[in-house]
């Protein structure tokens, strides 16, 4: 087996030459090819705005400038990136324990839930320690909420992707019933739950802009969970688990605890995500509270590939759009249908991008395995 | 038979992986109508010359001519239109498919959109009875032997209009029996004008049935020769490079006291409460020795050790390790008390295919010092440890780093044999330890296990190779339907451990 020599001097004919220069660069190659998909994307959708009678470059500028041109849009941006990066690591991780968790939207819910409770009915406490009980009863609320999917897994083996979808509805329909009575407080003529007690409020980061602290923890629990996963025993055995179970059950590695830890990670990240922006940004739950940030964190994982710097870049994307989408509509009357069919777009296109780069590597690297 | 017209060339074929060359300018023909064997120690390159054929890999260079023609745009689909068929190692049925709906799978049915499945029976059983090929086509995949899967793979194949097939380590999952018959059926089919390749390890296999052989090592083509003009000895020369070593010289065992006791195991048909998977089986193996189990497969030997590896709990009965009862015990405790298992089955029980060598090289032992401190991994030491294990047992890779999946067969079980040898261990569980290794990576398991056993260490042997199990063990129990039918040294003639093997204790 000789060692493949890429350093002899002798000019390769020009498509080895290609070849070996992808084999060496595929990181930057696959990073390029999404640019490009979403530079794609947005040329259908400038074309389809144009068709609808408005000017494309016109929209484009709200985009831009309403999510990140000033200090409040890029604050806004920022903003919506917490909950999108919380529920996008939740659904990673299990994707890696080999655990399909689509419910983080119930999850993210129901730690809301968990925070509002604690954010606003227990008072007198010292701000620093309020807000750590607050982020933990949104762990705990989220965990639970998974853990309930994975224990008809585990015990029943009825399948996680519709007990996790399905606990979402109900996540919905329990919130709504709390705010028409056990948590609204009784002066409110509007159905909101109670607001949380000003020493559970995360601080604002970025004067003159909704950014709060929230932001900072994300990237500090984004780097936590991939030490977690790649760097410890126990995410090893939820990897082990999640790639080969039987592999890993006769290694010794206890399934159901690596699978416990792995629930309640999940859980917990999408609980966690909620109390965030309960305590950051909306303090109180109102019908409606998640924009749909469960279902978008899916998306962002597999925009992202799973990896960290992959989850980062596709979670600030998907906030750009998310935001500048808005501006998009009040300031250039950009009809909102529309807007979710960009939304869309940028998604196949990236998705599809990775297909492309996976293919590529494939090609370069010789074959299938 | 032997007609002089090359069905098959090879021309300089070059293929590389990231840091492997294993096809190294290979040119080579196959004539019509010959059983042409592919030989070479593990890595060498013959299940990715093939793939190459199949169109599961491209080469970087060379060209393929099949009957005179340049064949290009090798995918599978043109490769099973230009009459190539391909038996995998892993068979690609489906379980709960009859064997006729498993055989259509894919087929465009004549009248689409109803599936016509008598037409395809009659078509299929015209196929059959030409190559004389006996099959029931209405049973359950799941239902039939291995043996009887492998059949189903070859008629597929034959249906689709194969002129040519390969079989890719066709015997290591076979019988003796089964592997009989299956010669049988291929020198059949080969009377019929099918050309065959035929990759295998055991030399005994190649030179009974094969015409022509081509040995490979490190992607180059050493030689190819004429059964008619060579000899085992030779053949083992020309791919390891050396002289292998088939007998080896045993001292005494000294045993010690004892260190496995089973005591009336016995295991019950979840499905079925009247069968018996194990029956009152006891045995006790004691420290130094090599006990082996001897038994054709499907005997009770899988849930056999998965009782003895903690994976399963026995319905009744007691199990003693190192004097404790461990009947109760779960597979980690086992393993830090210094049990190492060997499975069967390296795909599915032994390794992470996903996983990095390094990664599998720590699978049991992950989370002990030195490999974790504190909360983390240590990746240097795992590193380190993981390219000791490549050194010493002689993975062919360019790296830790790739994943398991894309290492050959052979390799994947040195990994794992690498692994639990490296750990300390006390007593060792091995079945099918040499799977798909090739002589010399076989000589080479062999003597480590001698060597154990010289350094104390309990070893219980599970495996269908008899061989094997008359050269290793200082004792031989055999097993038949889940029970122990008898108990022979390993002097004793392979004839009569092959009756007991039989069940022919109960005539
Ligand atoms: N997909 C792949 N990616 C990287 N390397 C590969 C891949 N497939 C094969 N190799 C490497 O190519 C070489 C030849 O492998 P191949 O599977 O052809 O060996 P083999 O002769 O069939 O061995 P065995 O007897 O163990 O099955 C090996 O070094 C292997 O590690
Ligand atoms: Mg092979």
């Amino acid at each position: 087996m000789s060692e493949l020599s890429t350093t002899s001097n002798s000019p390769l004919p020009i498509k080895e030459r290609i070849i070996l220069f992808a084999r060496n660069n595929m990181g930057l190659i696959s990073t390029l090819i999404s640019i490009l998909a979403i530079g794609l994307a947005l040329l259908i959708g400038g074309i389809l705005i144009a068709i609808a009678g408005i000017n494309p470059w016109e929209a484009i500028t709200y985009l831009i400038k309403g999510s990140f041109g000033n200090r409040y849009g890029f604050g806004e941006t920022l903003t919506r990136f917490v909950p999108l990066l919380f529920c996008s690591l939740s659904f990673a991780i299990a994707h890696k324990s080999g655990f399909f968790n689509v419910g983080a939207e119930g999850q993210l819910l129901m730690g809301a839930v968990g925070a509002v409770l604690v954010g606003a009915y227990i008072d007198g406490l010292h701000p620093v320690l309020h807000v750590l009980l607050c982020i933990i009863a949104g762990i705990i609320f989220g965990a639970v909420w998974a853990g309930i999917a994975g224990f008809l897994k585990i015990f029943l083996s009825s399948d996680e992707l519709i007990n996790t979808m399905m606990l979402n509805y109900v996540a919905i329909l329990l919130v709504d019933y709390l705010i028409h009575g056990p948590i609204k407080p009784p002066e409110s003529y509007l159905y909101v739950s109670a607001t949380i007690l000003p020493s559970a409020k995360l601080p604002i980061i970025l004067s003159k802009s909704p950014l709060h602290l929230g932001f900072i923890i994300s990237l500090l629990v984004t780097a936590a969970v991939f030490y977690l996963i790649y760097r410890t025993p126990i995410g090893y055995q939820m990897r082990a688990v999640g790639a080969n179970r039987r592999a890993a059950s006769y290694a010794g590695i206890n399934i159901v605890w690596a699978t416990i830890v792995a629930l309640i990670t999940t859980g917990g990240l999408a609980g966690m995500g909620g109390a965030m922006e309960l305590m950051g940004t909306q303090f109180k739950i109102v019908n409606g509270f998640s924009a749909g940030y469960g279902f978008d964190g899916i998306g962002v994982a597999v925009m992202g590939r799973y990896n960290p710097i992959g989850i980062l870049l596709a979670a600030l994307l998907f906030a750009v759009i998310r935001v500048g989408m808005g501006a998009m509509q009040r300031g250039a009357g950009v009809p909102f249908p529309l807007l979710n069919v960009i939304q869309g777009l940028i998604i196949v296109f990236v998705i599809a991008s990775g297909y492309l780069t996976n293919k590529l590597s494939e090609t370069v690297i010789g074959g299938r395995a | 038979m032997m007609s002089e017209e090359i069905f098959l060339s090879f021309r300089n074929i070059r293929k590389s992986f990231p840091g492997v060359v294993a096809l190294d300018d290979i040119s080579l023909d196959i004539y019509k109508g010959q059983i042409h064997a592919l030989l070479g120690e593990n890595g060498a390159g013959k299940s990715t010359l093939m793939n190459v054929l199949y169109g599961l890999y491209h080469q970087d260079s060379g060209e393929i001519f099949l009957s005179g023609e340049k064949y290009e745009h090798n995918t599978p689909k043109n490769a099973i239109r230009h009459g190539v068929g391909m038996i995998h190692q892993h068979f690609m049925l489906i379980p709960n498919f009859t064997v006729l709906e498993n055989i259509i799978l894919g087929q465009p049915s004549p009248k689409p959109p109803k599936l016509e499945k008598e037409y395809f029976r009659n078509e299929i059983l015209k196929v059959a009875k030409k190559f004389g090929i006996t099959v029931d086509l209405d049973l359950l995949v799941e239902e039939i032997s291995v043996g009887m899967q492998q059949k189903i793979e070859i008629l597929k194949a034959l249906y689709k209009g194969a002129e040519l097939l390969i079989l890719d380590e066709p015997t290591s999952v076979l019988t003796p029996q089964e592997s009989q018959e299956l010669f049988k059926m291929l020198t059949e089919l080969n009377k019929k004008g099918t050309t065959i390749i035929f990759i295998s390890h055991k030399l005994k296999e190649v030179m009974q049935i094969s015409d022509n052989i081509s040995v490979l090592r490190d992607g180059k083509l050493i030689a190819t020769v004429k059964k008619s003009e060579t000899t085992p000895h030779e053949l083992s020369r020309l791919m390891v490079g050396r002289e292998i070593i088939t007998q080896y010289d045993k001292a005494e065992a000294k045993t010690g006291e004892d260190i496995l006791i089973l005591d009336a195991i016995t295991l019950e048909d979840h499905h079925n409460q009247h069968r018996h998977l194990l029956k009152n089986v006891s045995f006790k193996v004691s420290q130094g020795e090599i006990v082996g189990i001897a038994g054709v497969d499907e005997n009770g030997q899988k849930e056999l050790a998965e009782i003895i590896s903690g994976l399963r709990k026995p319905t009744s009965g007691k199990i003693s390790m190192f004097g404790k009862d461990v009947t109760h015990c779960t597979t980690r405790q086992l393993i830090e008390m210094g049990m190492s298992y060997i499975p069967a089955d390296r795909r599915n029980q032994g390794l992470v295919l996903d996983f990095k060598i390094s990664e599998n090289a720590i699978l049991e032992t992950h989370y002990q010092k030195p490999f974790t401190k504190g909360l983390s991994l240590q990746r240097k030491v795992i590193d380190k440890f993981a390219n000791e294990l490549i050194q010493e047992y002689d993975v062919r890779t360019p790296s830790i780093n790739v994943p398991v999946k894309n290492l050959s067969g052979g390799n994947q079980q040195k990994v794992i044999v690498g692994r639990e040898f490296m750990k300390k261990n006390h007593f060792l569980l091995v079945m099918q330890p040499t799977w798909g290794l090739d002589v010399g990576a076989i000589e080479y398991v062999h003597q480590k296990l001698l060597e154990a056993r010289e350094k104390g260490v309990t070893i219980l042997l599970i495996s269908t190779d008899l061989e094997e199990v008359r050269k290793l063990s200082d004792r031989i129990l055999v097993i038949y339907e889940g029970e122990i039918v008898g108990e022979v040294d390993s002097s004793t003639d392979i004839e009569e451990i092959g009756l007991l093997m039989a069940g022919s204790h109960k005539h």
